[in-house]
């Protein structure tokens, strides 16, 4: 009742965000034609004052961003769509393959090196976690960097 | 606070959060539940 009432108030559509609560995974959309600023998720997450003594803890997050990939100052890095924001994207060197696999972030490279566009890509922001209240007392260093585990090309 | 209500509270944020503001169109984040009751 009260997701639904603030769904009202907010005028955001209630199935943008899913709960997991067991497993503690919550997942969440951007309404069509907006997109979710992370700082202000981690603001959003500090105004909830559920901190301090409860062992609480962000893990990790996976986002995905849409935009264009770009080489610049040989570092790839991912440019916003309708945003000024720049992701840097690196190797998830964390990331469990299968040996002969090559990493997502190494077939992104082979792909621009092929000329292909890529317009979107999905992986952990480094840096994004911690128990609280120590992860909410600063924003996470910019520019984030997306370590890639997917992503996608333009379809020709 | 009932024990694992709060992530309703962090979901009511992350409504909050997706009506402003810029950078991701969809996310996945995982947090380790607190065990108050």
């Amino acid at each position: 009742m009260a997701r639904d009432a603030t769904a009202r108030l907010y005028d955001v559509d209630a199935d943008n965000v899913g709960l997991e609560i067991k497993t503690g995974t919550i997942t969440f959309r951007a309404k069509k034609g907006r997109l979710v600023d992370l700082d202000k998720l981690h603001e959003s997450i500090w105004a909830t004052r559920l901190s301090g003594k409860t062992g609480m803890a962000m893990n990790w997050i996976d986002v995905t961003a849409e935009g264009e990939v770009v080489l610049d100052q040989a570092q790839l890095r991912l440019k916003v769509t309708g945003s000024d924001q720049v992701f840097l994207l690196a190797d998830d060197t964390k990331a469990t393959r299968k040996s002969a696999e090559k990493a997502p972030f190494a077939q992104l490279k082979e792909a621009l090196g092929r000329g292909e566009k890529v317009v979107s890509v999905t992986g952990r922001v480094e840096g994004w976690g911690g128990h609280f209240p120590d992860f909410l007392k600063a924003l996470p260093k910019k520019p984030l960097v997306i370590l890639v585990k997917e992503f996608e090309v333009a379809k020709h | 606070m009932a024990k694992n209500a709060w992530p309703f509270a962090l979901g009511l944020s992350l409504l909050i959060a997706s009506s402003a503001g810029a950078q991701v169109t969809s996310g996945v984040l995982n947090v380790t539940q607190c065990e108050m009751s």
